[in-house]
Formats: structure tokens, sequence, C-alpha cells
């Protein structure tokens, strides 16, 4: 189903798409600064795929350019394109708003609304218009079995979302992010702010996640990557150094970066 | 050794600034030292006023010789002392009421000519409708029948008191008919000698003026009938009378009907006091004034002030929230919006008097005029037209260009930047036409023309004022909403927006409830600005004595363009204003500290709402 823009009810029984988001020799730019350089990628439906590499190495300015999180900043310029199941993201005829729709996003610092954890949670469907109780309720409760929040909550829905844990927080943002069913979840460190346990929990979630969402994850955490991810991005410099299943990364790098890099020799 | 450990510790009491520490204490103990002195001083003058004290009697000298006894109660102790010893006599002030015999309600009496003291018995109190307060020896009550009741008989002062009571209910029921049926006479008086008036030029409409003159005439007989009934009450308020003597022997009468109330300063206890205390307080929350303002009560004043306040902050808050939103989210920050900046923050500089005299002109005679008579200087019909059609096409173009997003949709990016100009341009130009569409309409002759040349809306109203102080107190508010606004954390507005919200969503759905708290407090400095303001007030609708509320219960309620009472502007008249200003200082005080309360009540009021939106809205501690 090319070009449609149509939010889908249930994962299509479909084949997975190996180029469901494909990143084609993608340079970018804020203001004088290019911080990345001809990246070519090609994301898989339906699986978790981990971006990783050193500090300012770009990969999280790639991961904000997937669903334009960038254009909120002033004198940014690209080159090159990104399709999402083969449309551009960049296509004129198509409005930011319902890009995001399609793709959501998890940030580093958890960061719910300062509303209930109900209203948090249907907050992409009130934005979207749709205000019917029954529909609501639906999804969040679908939404919080699937963040694995359900039972921690279920009895406080209308209580404020802050009172919650930190890594509740961070699954209650997971659970907002996947309400109104995107195709795809950007997930930028979504364990940076978190204890162990809670980072284990958000883990175990993402493998879960993955029958339905397409996850890009960006990660600091070497472990997590070979834990949770079936592909990995190794970035330096702004360059995309190495490509492939997470399994070939980390036991046999091709580059000497890479190595050192997975090795931890540096960071 | 220990030369080097006294080095070491001056130079810590430098470095660690220990003194320097001390200096900013110090300063701001000062300050708050002076503030401290302030309140209590006004506090403690403000409810002297109601406490009775108790009276002396003084014996003096006058300078003819003859030596007079008077009664009065000390007001400064110890004696006002002169410059130069011996060039003046020392002098003392006592307040001794009796204003109908001695003139004024204070005198100074001169050190050296008081030959005695004392603090006498059987001496009452009275505050009158008139001449203020009296103290004197009661002599008889002479009643409506024809008996004498002498002071000295059991009960006289349970008598008097029962009489008082008796005769403010006949003035309660006296006002009742002026406020209510005879003000309801008189409006539809007025509204039928409205409707009159257009008719008797025209041809043929005898039996309508007839009709409306019938109305008139029994509208009068009823008012007659009323003004017969009231006569009788007044009448009636005169009947039972009170003869006493006052200290220097002087015997005068004294209608029962004109007393407050009545006590024996000198013999009740600290209880009674308390309870005099407590009844004059009261009475100057509760009464309107008497006097020219230096007696009787407040109220009106407090719910002017209150009503203009509350009203203010309801029209600053949505223009400052506004101007905010825009002056942060939207606007490109650049030089433009820096000036903007500058200049809103100036504007809080402006004298308030400036303000005053903006929103005479521009609200009282504009827009007032404007409501009252309609357009002034009318535009030709076609012109008219003409800005009318380019309203309409101004906004039918910019709302095409906004949907669908039809500029993003051109390649070109000259052709794109010049489509975004256009947009805005049509924006701008389509306010500008209609404020003139508006302003200069040739066909709208106003709401209250009938009752010109007598101005409805087009005079000092409390609308007016409370729209002069929404402009002054709009930059505390813009400031104040743009620093909550920024306070809002970028985590959440990201949120929002990888949600799917556009940046309106954003900002009404997350970031303004976010900075609600901090919008709060603008408009609590706003409030504490504005409702203390009285030079912007004297020129758009304050007067010393307004015959009606601004919120009554006749329709249609809320009278927006009556003209009201302020406490600031009552402390003014009273202290600079009235005929005895040495008499009306201690009403000062006590309407002084009346302000201060109204100002910290409404300032309370708007902190608790502040921090219930807190615990909705903001983090708890992590």
């Amino acid at each position: 189903m090319p070009n449609s823009t149509a939010i889908r009810e249930h994962p299509p029984v479909t084949a997975p798409n190996p180029a469901f988001l494909s990143v084609c020799d993608f340079s970018f730019w804020y203001g004088a600064k290019q911080v990345l350089w001809d990246v070519n990628i090609e994301i898989p439906e339906r699986e978790i795929t981990a971006f990783i590499g050193p500090s300012g190495c770009g990969k999280t300015t790639l991961l904000r350019n997937l669903n334009r999180m960038n254009d909120l900043v002033d004198g940014i310029r690209h080159l090159g394109d990104i399709l999402l199941d083969g449309q551009s993201l960049y296509d004129p005829k198509v409005e930011v708003i319902s890009l995001r729709k399609r793709v959501g996003m998890v940030f580093q610092k958890y960061n719910p609304f300062p509303k209930s954890i109900y209203e948090n949670v249907v907050f992409p469907l009130r934005v979207a218009g749709r205000h019917s109780r029954v529909e609501l309720d639906e999804v969040v409760e679908r939404s919080l079995i699937g963040a694995a929040l359900w039972d921690e909550v279920k009895d406080i829905l209308h209580e404020s979302a802050l009172a919650l844990s930190g890594g509740q927080q961070q699954r209650l943002c997971i659970a907002r992010a996947i309400a109104n069913r995107p195709q795809v979840l950007l997930m930028d460190e979504p364990c940076a702010a978190l204890d162990p346990i809670s980072t284990l929990k958000i883990e175990e979630l993402m493998i879960q996640l993955k029958k339905e969402f397409t996850i890009v994850i960006v990660t600091h955490n070497m472990e997590q990557a070979r834990r949770v991810a079936d592909r990995t991005a190794f970035f330096y410099l702004g360059r995309l150094m190495e490509f492939g299943d997470t399994m070939d990364i980390f036991s046999m790098p091709q580059h000497r970066e890479t190595e050192d890099y997975v090795s931890g020799r540096f960071t | 050794m220990s030369e080097s450990g006294v080095q070491l510790s001056g130079k810590n009491l430098r470095t660690k600034g220990e003194i320097k520490v001390w200096l900013t204490a110090a300063g701001l103990a000062v300050g708050l030292m002076m503030i401290a002195g302030l309140l209590l001083l006004i506090t403690v003058n403000g409810l002297r006023v109601f406490w009775p004290d108790r009276v002396m009697e003084y014996t003096i000298r006058e300078a003819d010789g003859r030596e007079v006894k008077m009664s009065g109660i000390p007001l400064r102790d110890p004696p006002r002392r002169s410059a130069i010893p011996g060039s003046v006599p020392d002098d003392f002030q006592v307040f001794t009421g009796n204003k109908d015999v001695y003139r004024l309600g204070f005198r100074y009496f001169q050190t050296d000519s008081v030959i005695k003291v004392e603090e006498p018995k059987g001496l009452r109190m009275a505050e009158r409708l008139e001449y203020g307060r009296a103290l004197f020896y009661p002599v008889k009550l002479k009643l409506e029948a024809g008996t004498e009741v002498p002071a000295s008989a059991e009960g006289f002062d349970a008598r008097v008191r029962e009489l008082i009571r008796e005769a403010r209910g006949r003035w309660d029921q006296i006002h009742e008919i002026e406020k209510t049926d005879i003000g309801g006479i008189n409006r539809a008086m007025r509204e039928l000698e409205l409707r009159r008036r257009p008719l008797s030029a025209r041809e043929g409409q005898e039996v309508e003026i007839a009709n409306i003159d019938s109305e008139i005439a029994a509208l009068q007989a009823r008012f007659e009938a009323l003004a017969e009934e009231m006569n009788q009450l007044r009448e009636r308020q005169t009947k039972d009378r009170l003869s006493y003597r006052l200290s220097s022997g002087e015997e005068r009468e004294q209608s029962v009907g004109d007393l407050v109330y009545y006590f024996a300063p000198n013999e009740i206890g600290w209880f009674g006091q308390l309870g005099v205390f407590l009844h004059r307080g009261w009475e100057f929350l509760s009464e309107e004034p008497r006097e020219a303002n230096m007696e009787g009560g407040v109220f009106p004043a407090i719910f002017g002030t209150f009503v203009m306040t509350i009203l203010m902050a309801f029209l600053v808050t949505p223009f400052g929230i506004i101007a905010a939103i825009y002056l942060r989210e939207y606007a490109r920050q650049g030089l433009l919006v820096r000036t903007v900046r500058i200049c809103v923050n100036n504007l809080a500089g402006v004298p308030s008097i400036v303000f005053g005299v903006f929103g005479l002109g521009f609200f009282v005679y504009g827009v007032g005029g404007f409501i009252d008579g309609g357009v002034q200087y009318p535009m030709a019909a076609p012109w008219w037209m003409a800005t009318c059609l380019l309203a309409i096409a101004t906004i039918v173009g910019a709302m095409y260009l906004a949907t669908s997003n039809r500029i993003a949709l051109v390649r070109d990016p000259l052709k794109k930047r010049v489509l975004r100009k256009i947009e805005g341009g049509a924006w701008v130009l389509s306010v500008l036409s209609l404020i003139i569409v508006i302003a200069r309409c040739p066909y709208f002759d106003g709401f209250f023309t009938r009752s010109l040349p007598a101005p409805t809306f087009g005079t000092g109203g409390i609308l007016w004022a409370s729209l002069t102080l929404a402009l002054m107190t709009l930059p505390v508010v813009i400031v104040a909403t743009e620093e909550a606004l920024v306070a809002v954390p970028r985590g959440v507005r990201e949120a929002a927006l990888a949600c799917g919200a556009s940046k309106w969503q954003m900002i009404q759905r997350v970031v303004l409830p976010g900075a609600l708290p901090g919008v709060m407090t603008g408009i609590i400095l706003a409030m504490a600005r504005g409702a203390g303001e009285v030079a912007p007030l004297m020129i758009t609708g304050v007067v010393k004595l307004a015959p009606s509320l601004p919120v009554d219960f006749t329709a249609p309620f809320v009278h927006a363009e009556r003209k009201f009472m302020h406490l600031g502007f009552h402390i003014y008249d009273l202290g600079f204003q009235s005929p005895d200003s040495e008499g009306a200082k201690p009403m000062v005080f006590a309407t002084t500290l009346l302000l201060i309360l109204l100002v910290v009540a409404l300032n309370l009021f708007a902190i608790h709402v502040r921090t219930r939106l807190r615990q909705r809205f903001q983090a708890a501690a992590f």
C-alpha cells in the first residue's frame, strides 16, 4: 500500500518491506555546519534498528529527521531524500503533522505532559480531533497494555502523570507514542535517564513492540544494541560507517573504527 | 605563627565576604523595617478609629479669663511643643465632638490653660446622622405621646436605645422607598420622556403622545403618594426628642431619629468597648458615607474597588496572553520583536496619569461617544462599501493562502517568500480595513441617541476606568506570560509536536496550561498595581459620591457605564479635599487599612488559584 496515509488499525499480513524507511544520499547542515554526509540506509519493516556511534556523530540528527523534528531549528538545510513506505518525507504535499502521526517518537528524557495519565495517552487522538469516549477508553487500555504499564496504573488513570516513577513515565511516553498506531517508532536513547531495572523492562517492551512497529533506536549502550536490535548502524563523524545485522557488526566489524567502538576502546 | 594567623583571619573576613553579607542583610533589614513600620502605623491608626477611648472633662481658662468645662478625648499626647521654648504655648489636641456647637470636632488646648482634668461619670456619646458625634449628659426624653422620661429614671439608656432601633427601622423603610420604588418610577418616567421626545416633533402622533402623558401622570400620582408616605415617616423621626446638657452647662435638644448609636464611654467595660469597636467597624464596612464622606461607612468604595479590579483582571488577561503568545511563540525573534519588547517594558514606566488622559480621550470620548451617538465622521457610502469589499477580499485571500498547504506547495523559493509576504499583508490589511469599516460606518447612529446630549457611555464609567487600568497593567501581564512561556520545557513541546499536534495545538494544550501559574503571577502583580491606582481613575470614572453601585438588582444588573467610588480616591478625597481634613484623618487611616486589606485579599485569592494550578500542572520534585 504505497503512498497511503491512512492509519492502519492492524498490521498488514503481507511480508515486511525490507526498505520501509529508506534514506538516500542524505546530507544535513545546521547553519553552516555540516553534520551528515551522504547517508544511505534502508530500515526494514517491523524490526529494531539501532543507531550507535560516539557523541556528535549525527545519529540523533538523522533520527530527528525521520519525523522532521529538526524543522523546529532555524537555518537547517538538507540534500538527498528520505522515503517512508516509498513516499518522500519532504514532498510538499506531505503535511508535517500527518507525517508525525505516522512516525511516533520517544525522547531521551521522559517528558509526559503535566496532565493525567489518561489525558497523556489520548493526547495524539485528541489533537487528531477524535474525542469519542469509547474509542479513547479502548485506546488507553490497549496502549498501556502495549507499553506494559496497564497493571500498574489502571486504578490511577486520572491522576497526574508526574507522580509516576521515571521508568513508568518513560513507558507512559511509549504508550503515548503508540496510541495513534504509528508505523514507525523512533526512540532517542530511551533508557539514558533510567535505572537498570526500568531499562530492562523497556527493552523487553521493545521486543514486544517490534511485532507491530518498525523501531529505530539511538543508543549509547552497546549491550542494549546487542540485546534488542536486529540491525545496527554505526555512525562516525557524520558518516554511516557500517550497517548490517547486529551479530555481524559486533562479532566481525568491517571497519577499524567500528571495532574500536564496539569493543569499548573509544566512546 | 600568631602573626600569620591574624593575617589569615583578616584575609578570611575579606575573602569570605562577611562584611558584604552583613551589608546586604542590613539593606534588606532596613527596607523590611520601613515597610513593617508603615503597615504597623496604618494598622494601629486605622483600627484605633473605631475604639471608644475614655472621655475626660477639662476645665480650662479661656483667653478672656472665663473658666469653661469641656469634655473630650485627648488625641495627641504628649503635648505639641513649640520649636523655641516659650515662644508659643505648648498645646495638645482633643476630640470634642459636638460639631454643631463648637463648629469643629477638634480643639487644641494650651497646656497652661488647663486647670483641671477629670474622668466624668454619666457622660454619654452618641453618633448622629448629622454633625458627627456628640458628648453630653442626658437630661430627659420627650416622647411623641407628650410624656417625659427623666435621665435618672430606671432603664433610661435602654429606652433610648430602643427608640434608636425603631428610628433606624424607619430610616431603612425610607431608603427602601427612595431607592427601589421612587428609583423605579424615575427610570420609567425617563424612559417615557425619551419615547415622547421624538414623537412631539412629528405630525399625527397626538394619540400616542396623550397615552404617554397619561402614563406619566399615573406615575406622577404614584410618586406623590410615595413621597407623602416618606414625608410622614420623616416627620415621625423628629417626634421623640432627647434633651441633654453639655459639659459647659448649655442645654440642647436632639431628635432621637437622628441618632445612630448611643453608649456611655466611661462606664462600659472592656467588652463593652469591644462591642462598640465591632459595631463601628461593621458600620464602616457596610454603610454608605455621610457628611461629605467624613462619617458613615465606605461600602460603595469597597464594592467599586472590588468590581473595578476584577473587571480589569478579566480585561487584561486575554490581551496580555495573546500578545505574549505571539511575541514569544510566533514572531521571528529579530530586531523588530526586540524593539517591541523594549517598548512594552517601557510602557510600564509611563506615568499613570498619561494612561488616564489616553483613557479619557480614547475610551470615554472616542469609543464611548461612538457607542452613544454613532459615527462622528462617516465615510461617503461608496467609499465605505469599497472598504467593506476590501476587508472581505483580504480576509478571503489570506484564508485561501493559509489553508491546504498552498504556499508550501510552491517550488520557487522567491515566489514562496512573496506569497508569504502577501499572506501577512492581507491579514494586516483586513484588520485595518475592518477597524475603518466599524469606526466610519455611515449607517450607525449609536445605541443611545435618544438620550443625547446626556451621555450614557460617553462619560467616565467603571468600564472605561477598568479598560484604562487594563492598558496600564498590560506590560506586567505580557512580561510575566512571556517568562512563563519560555519556562515551559522544550521536552514537552517536542513531545506534543511528535504526537502530531500542530503548533497551535501544542501551545493551547501543553504550553499554555504549563505556563498558567506564571501567567497568574502576572495577573496578581497587575491587580496589585491596578487596585491601588488613583490618578487615571480620577478622569475616567471615579466620583466622590456615587448614587448607585455598578452592580445591583435592577436589570441589566451590571451597569458598566456607571460612575463608581474607589478606596484610593476616597483616601485622596478625605485627606485633601474635605472641609475638615483634621477631622477626616482617622477615616483616612481606616480607609487606607481597608484598601491594603482588599488588595491583600484579592492577591491571596489569586495566589490560592495559582497554587491549585501548580499542583495540577507542574511536576512533583523528583
